[in-house]
This record gives C-alpha cells, structure tokens and sequence, in this order.
C-alpha cells in the first residue's frame, strides 16, 4: 500500500481537499463527534491496463470516540468509520471531478441519492499491525478495481469496487485492510 | 547400398546433348521453396537444366564452400541436388509434394566430384532412373530405378513433426435407467424461461421450484425452502450478445461458488443451437457458445458443481436432461431425445491439398504479433502469398514490425502493415476497402488475441471485456465483412476449459461457433483451436503453467509443429479443428485428472459410462492405515508436499518448505485453487475453497487433513 501509494515518481493530478463537498459528504453523521475526516487529497495517477489509479491521502482526528469511551488506541469500529468517510469522500470527488468510470458519468445528484441507502461493504477485512493513537493520524484508500455488472433477469446492475486502506501515525502505529464495496442501483449508463 | 552387378548406360557425349531444351532454373528453389521443400544454401546446387521429352538433364555443381567433397564417395549435396531434376516444374505431378520412397540399383564409380552431370530418364510409372558422370564424361554413381510417391502437407505433419489434428465429436450417452436412481434430485429453475425448460422437466416428472432471480432464490432460501439438489438457467435469448451472455453465466457462477448454502447444489445451464452436435449442424446461437466455453473453464476450476447442456427443438428433452444431469455427466446435448457428450478425436486422414490463391491479398489480424509474425512468414515462404496486409492495433509503430516487413518484402511479398483494430468494425471496412481490386482478398488470417488469466471467481466484466472484444468483436465483423476464406485462431482451451482461462475459453468457443455459422450459411472458413504454441503467449508461462497444461495432456507446439499443423487443417472440410501436440505420457498417466474432452485420446472408456471420479482417495486411507500412528503425520506431510510441488511443476517434493506460507513458497489464487481440487479428489473430502488460507502452510494444511483422515 504505502509503495503503491507513493507518487513520488509520477505526481498525476491531485485534487485538494474540497472542504464543502466534504461537509456535505460527512452531513448523515450524527453529531460532530463522529466527523472524523479532516482533509483528503485525491489522487489520480496512470495505473496498470490504462485505467487511472484513483486514491486519496487523507488526515484524520477522532479528539472522543462517538461511542465508547477512551480505549487509548485506534480500534477496528473506528477503522470502519474512517474507511467509510474516505470512501464517500473519494466517490463523490470522483463524481464531481469526473476522474473514474462509472462515476465519471453520475451527477452529484446521483450520488446522494445513494450515499446511504445503495451502497454497502460486503466484505471487510482490517490487520493491526502496531497499535497507534486516535487522536490525530493518517489514512489511504486506494481504488483497486472497479467492476460494473449490467443488470439481467437474475441480478440487478451492480458496481462493485475493491479497494486497499491504510492508517497510520507519527509514532508507528500502523495497521490496514481491503474492502470491498457493492453499489447497488447505479444510475443507468449511457447509450 | 551399392550392387556392382546392376549396370545403367553411361551419359558420355556432347554436354547438353543433341535436343535438349533449357529448362528455366533461377527461380528453382523459390519455387520449391513454396511447394514445401526447403533447402540450405549449400544443397541448391542444381545450376542448369535441359529437357528431351521426359528426359532430363542437369548441371549439379557443390556449393564453392561446401568443401570435403574428397571425403565422401559422393558429396549428399551433390546427390541432393541430382535428385532436384526430378522436382522440375513441369515434371511435377501437379502441386504434390514427392518423396524418394524405393531405391533399386544404385551404384557407386568414382569418388570425390565436385561438379556432376545429371541424366534422368523415366522408368516405369512415377519411377526415373538416374546418371551422374563427371565433366569428363565418366560414370560417378547410377541409379537404376528411384520410385517417388507423393506425400501430402498432412501426413508430413502428422507423421513427422509431432503434432496432431483432433476434431469434436460428440459420442452417445446412455445413462442408468430412472429406476435405478438412488434419491430423486430436488430440481428448481432460476431466471428466465427462454426454452421452455421448466415445462420439459415438469413433463420428464420432476416437482419444480421456480426462482425469477438470485434475490428470489435467496428470498426463498431465508423463508426455509429446502436448497434445491439441481438449478437449472437457461441461456439462449435471441436478444442476448455474447458479452452480456457471458457475464450473466459469470454472475451465476460466482453466485454459486460464494454462497455456502449452494455449496451441495449443481447448477445446470441449458442452451439451445450453441453446439455442433451433429455433423454439419448450425450453431446460431453464438452468445451460448461463449457461454459453453466460460462455464467449461468453472467445470475445470471447480468440479461437480457445474452442467452444460445443449438441447433441440424437440419437446421431449427433458427425460434426457434429467437423466443425464443426475448421472453426473458435465456436458451434454440432446437431439431427438438421445444424449450425447463432447470428446476430442483424432482427425481421420485428409483428402483435397489446398492453398492459399497467391494472386490475391492476404490479410493477417495481430499481423505483427509473435503468432501473426510466423504464419505470415510462412505465407510468403512456403506459398508463394504474394501480397499480405498485417494488421496490428499499432501498426507501424509495433515494435519489430518495420523489420518484419522488411524481411517478407525480402522474400519477395507486397506488405501493408496496417493499424487497425479489428473489432472496430468502421476502422475494418475502410482497411478492407483499401484492398486493390486488381489483388482481391482471398484468404483472412484472424490471429489477434488477448488474454487476462485469473480464477473464474475473479473475473469482472472488465476483464471478461478484454479479452472477448479483440476476439469476438474482431470475429464477427470479419465475418460480416468477407467472403472470403476466413482462418479463425482459437485455442483449445476453450474446449477443454482451461483453469483461469474463463473469458478466453469463452471467446474462443465463439470463435469456433462462429465457423460453423459461416460454413451453415455457406462462406468458407476453419476454426482452429490451437494447443498453445511455445512462441505465442507460451513464451511467457511460468513452471506451474506448463506443468498444468502438460497435466492436461497437451505439450507446447513448436513454431514448425505449427505451421505444419496449419497447412494439414486447412486442407481439410470439417468448420471446426484443434490442433494441438499431445503429450502421450502425460495422457496416459493423468486419465483421471484429463479434461473431459480429452479422455477418450487417453484409454478409451468403456461406451456410454459416465465420467467417474478417480478412486485414489481409497488408497490414500489404506496406505495412511497400514502405517504405525507415528509415522502417518509425517506421510501426510509428504502427500502434501508432493501435491504442491506438482501443481507448481517441481519435480521433487523437497523444493517444498513445509514451514513457509503456501504465498512464499509461490502459490497464487489459480494454483490454491489447483491444489484444493487435488487434494479433494486424492483424500475423498470435501474441502473449502478457503482451505489453503484457514491452513497457510504445506505443515498446517497437513495437520488439519491427517486429523480429517484419522
């Protein structure tokens, strides 16, 4: 991940953080304890097969947990929080920037109406390498594939997106995982 | 060799003789070179010749550095090039190819010529006697009677370099009675009814559940229906490409292999006009045939979890569905109520020799790739094609491309190289306008591929779409767009379902339905199925590839093996071919592991039996059983060990490091997947797809499976 994320070599486009478009994405949280996403960086790199490689490097700060008290490390719930923050975030920039199929050819309107409801995790896996402290830290998600399934008689269309994250902090704490992220309904595709 | 006792009439007298007509020589051996006979530098040493009526006489001179001639009683350049008077062009029985098959009197004079006269004379039918004096007239060597036969490319390739033509025939099954059936499966039906499906199995007597989609089964599935023992979905739809076909048999697959509940279910996909089942039979359902290649390769990957059948019109086909799928039996068509299973044959000797029109336009897809470069090469060289037109998605810019022109423009060939992509079907019709009318397309060469390997549980439409376009797409518009003689390049892995291979096996059993198409409708055109060659996309397998093709019964084709194989499948009638280079060995020593379609090439099973699973699992316990308890971990070990290092090719199991984690020790996804099936089918259990992960090391692995063997 932090190899593959290095865009030392090939700086690609990026896009800073866009901070309205992010308080519009964090918006469904509850309360403002639970906005753990500061800032994001989009990143759009040549990746293999001619696609874009599409990222963000992003910071975050969780100053309370929003539902338990203070463990003193960044636990797995956060992890998925923060994962879906990034993730949101990354999709609605792509919409909006128009920089990865089949985003490219959403509206924002489209994306809201299926931030919530349409998409879902359907697999989740996270390693902790060393322990790290919540309270100010680092994270990447990486877009690995995306796969637009057309609709037939036996399954809806479906856009299902693979991805890699990564959290980390100045004082070694590291851990990352791979998700996986079905969008259901996806606005139907051009001619 | 020599028979002093046998005498021919010297040729002594004035050079050429009195009457002899000089017959053009200077394009000999371009001439020959077409026809099939390749000679080096230093065997062309035919100079000059003269023809008396069926007499011949020729100059034979030694190549000036080709020494040694003192050496030899006769130099065989120099007797070589003797025999090139009898290959003179109008000596020539049309276009065959004639071989030196019975010698009779041959003798031997005087030694260590350089220069030689030849006079040649018919005797008898398709028989010369032949004359080599010296400058001085004096005899070198005789021949009494040289016999020739004529041999065509075919039996060149077939018996001489190695390789074989198999073709598909589809042999009748017949299967246990339905009294004999132990449980009655459940059957339930999913999606769309296009053929009528759940009607003939309701006929046939089977109670069936009906899903209208995957959410409804599971719906179904949640509110306890019992989970289905058979699922049957149909996949013709007249209004279906192959490439949305493909990913709805894709989904279906994946669907069946992630959800655990399905884990005991076999799903059953039913086509209809998507296989020759018969001898000239249409196969207007192209979209199903790419179908029949996708699911072939989730057969190979995961055994027993998946059908194929193709029926007909006729109503009455679900008694066969039914029984047939019960028995077991993976691939399946049914005409008029009979059943009939796919196998790989070899093909019978060919007839009719054909060639290439060498007044027209050659036109090769993927032109400038490895493949594409050989066959054109071959084109010019051995059939004298005289104008090529190679196309490449780069065209010019291909690296080697400017050389390849360069060489074949040597060779004496007009070359276009052409960027164009094929499957862009306006691109294609401005290159096939361009052709001259004076040099009409007479032959199109379709060699373009791509291929994307992985587990059919990771394909994506993505991935399935870059490999279908540059074949299929490119298929289909040449196709459309020619008339001419159409040589399409597919692979067998689409018959016998290569593991990984999904969407290319897909492709190219639409390549191959789509050459049945185009003989049912009346244009010319062949399907090869090529084994892999060595210079192709072999080049760039690893150890673990190789062992896995050569576990298949197939060994990679050489670049001359190739092209010989083409020219025999050429010549022939039947739409569809494979040629491949069977590895005897392997086939007989893999039976139980072979590929369906190639079982019967192995030991012919018995007529009608229904494929089997091998019964090593019980010789694994027994053997585990004999031995004293200490030792059976540590046998279980090295069962494990040896597993891995065959699925990666190695020959001894010690390469293997029973502590390292199967990933270090250069397991991927496909080989995992490898490993999972052997191991199953060695040990009778059924294991999950997640084995090698929940069990990370050949130490773990064998642990958890002498405790299940215990």
């Amino acid at each position: 991940m932090a190899e593959t994320m290095d865009r030392t070599a090939d700086p690609g486009l990026r896009y800073p953080t866009d901070e309205d478009l992010l308080a519009q994405v964090l918006r469904p949280y509850r309360a403002k304890n639970c906005e753990y996403l500061k800032s994001a960086v989009v990143g759009v790199d040549s990746g293999p097969d001619g696609q874009p490689g599409v990222g963000a490097a992003c910071t975050f700060r969780i100053p309370e947990s929003c539902y338990i008290d203070d463990t003193g490390h960044f636990n797995s719930v956060e992890f998925n929080i923060c994962y879906n923050q990034m993730f949101y975030y990354l999709i609605a920039k792509s919409v909006r920037e128009r920089v990865l199929e089949p985003f490219a050819r959403w509206t924002m309107d489209d994306f809201w109406a299926r931030q919530l409801g349409d998409i879902l995790i359907t697999d989740f896996r996270s390693t902790f390498r060393r322990p790290m402290g919540a309270r100010l830290f680092h994270g990447e998600i990486e877009v690995a594939d995306v796969a637009e399934w057309d609709g037939s008689d036996i399954r809806d269309a479906l856009v299902v997106i693979r991805t890699k994250c990564r959290y980390w902090d100045d004082r070694g704490g590291d851990s990352h995982g791979e998700v996986t992220v079905a969008i259901l309904n996806p606005p139907q595709s051009g001619p | 060799m020599t028979d002093p006792a046998d005498h021919v009439p010297s040729a002594a007298g004035p050079w050429p003789p009195a009457g002899a007509v000089p017959v053009r020589t200077d394009d000999l051996y371009a001439l020959l070179d077409a026809r099939g006979y390749q000679y080096g530098s230093a065997f062309r040493g035919l100079r000059a010749a003269w023809r008396r009526g069926e007499e011949v006489f020729a100059d034979i001179a030694l190549d000036g550095a080709t020494g040694g001639a003192a050496s030899y009683l006769l130099h065989p350049a120099l007797f070589d090039g003797a025999l090139h008077g009898a290959l003179l062009p109008s000596e020539d029985r049309r276009d065959a190819l004639l071989l030196p098959f019975i010698w009779r009197g041959v003798r031997m004079r005087n030694s260590g010529a350089r220069d030689v006269r030849l006079h040649l004379a018919p005797n008898g039918d398709d028989a010369v006697s032949l004359t080599l004096t010296d400058t001085g007239g004096r005899e070198v060597a005789s021949v009494r009677s040289l016999a020739f036969r004529p041999v065509t490319a075919e039996q060149l390739d077939r018996e001489g370099l190695g390789g074989t033509l198999l073709r598909v025939t589809w042999n009748p099954v017949r299967v246990p009675s339905d009294d004999d059936a132990p449980v009655e499966a459940r059957w339930a039906f999913l999606g769309t009814d296009h053929l009528g499906v759940t009607g003939a199995l309701k006929a046939a007597g089977r109670q069936i559940g009906s899903y209208p989609s995957l959410r409804d089964l599971d719906a179904g599935l949640r509110a306890g229906d019992t989970v289905p023992d058979i699922v049957v979905v149909s996949c013709t739809d007249e209004s279906a490409e192959a490439r949305a076909a493909t990913q709805r048999a894709l989904v279906l697959v994946q669907e069946w292999l992630d959800d655990d509940r399905l884990g005991g279910a076999r799903l059953v996909f039913v086509t209809r006009g998507a296989a020759a089942a018969r001898t000239g039979e249409d196969v207007p359902d192209l979209a199903g045939a790419a179908v029949w290649g996708l699911v072939r390769a989730a057969q190979s990957e995961h055994p027993g979890r998946f059908h194929l059948v193709d029926v007909d019109d006729v109503e009455s086909f679900g008694g066969a569905l039914v029984s047939g799928v019960e028995a077991g039996e993976p691939q399946l068509a049914v005409r008029d109520g009979g059943l009939s299973r796919p196998r790989l044959v070899r093909c019978p000797p060919g007839t009719s020799a054909r060639r290439p029109d060498t007044g027209g336009t050659v036109l090769v897809t993927g032109g400038l790739g490895a493949l594409g470069a050989l066959v054109a090469r071959h084109l010019v060289r051995r059939h004298g094609v005289r104008r090529l037109m190679l196309l490449g998605r780069r065209g010019p810019a291909t690296p080697g491309a400017a050389e390849l022109a360069a060489e074949l423009t040597e060779l004496g060939a007009d070359v276009r190289v052409v960027a164009c992509d094929a499957a862009d079907r306006a691109a294609l019709e401005r290159v096939l306008a361009s052709v001259p009318d004076r040099h009409p397309l007479t032959t199109v060469v379709h060699a373009a591929g791509a291929v994307d390997d992985g587990t059919v549980a990771e394909l994506t439409p993505r991935k399935v779409e870059r490999v279908l376009r540059p074949k299929i797409n490119a298929a289909l518009n040449l196709h459309e767009l020619t008339r001419c003689d159409l040589i399409l390049f597919s692979s067998v892995s689409g018959l016998i379902g290569s593991a990984g291979q999904a969407a290319y096996a897909a492709a190219n059993t639409f390549l191959d339905a789509l050459a049945h198409r185009r003989r049912a409708v009346g244009l010319p055109g062949v399907s090869l199925a090529w084994g892999l060659w060595a210079d192709g996309m072999g080049a760039q397998l690893g150890t673990a590839d190789l062992a896995r093709m050569r576990r298949n019964g197939l060994a990679p084709i050489s670049a001359a093996q190739g092209l010989a194989l083409l020219d025999a499948a050429v010549s022939r009638t039947e739409p569809a071919l494979a040629p491949v280079r069977l590895d005897d060995a392997a086939l007989r020593d893999g039976a139980g592991f072979l590929p369906d379609l190639l079982r019967d090439l192995a030991a012919p099973a018995p007529a009608g039996t229904p494929a089997g699973r091998p019964a090593g699992a019980e010789a694994l316990r027994e053997r585990l059983a004999g031995l004293p308890a200490a030792e059976r971990d540590a046998a279980v070990l090295e069962f494990v060990r040896a597993e891995v290092a065959a699925v990666l090719g190695h020959r001894a199991s010690d390469t293997v490091d029973p502590g390292l984690e199967f990933r270090e020790i250069g397991l991927d996804s496909l080989t995992n997947l490898e490993l999972n099936r052997r191991l199953a089918t060695a040990t009778g259990l059924r294991l999950p797809a997640t084995l090698s992960f929940d069990y990370p090391s050949p130490a773990e692995l064998a642990g958890h499976l002498a405790r299940r063997l215990a």
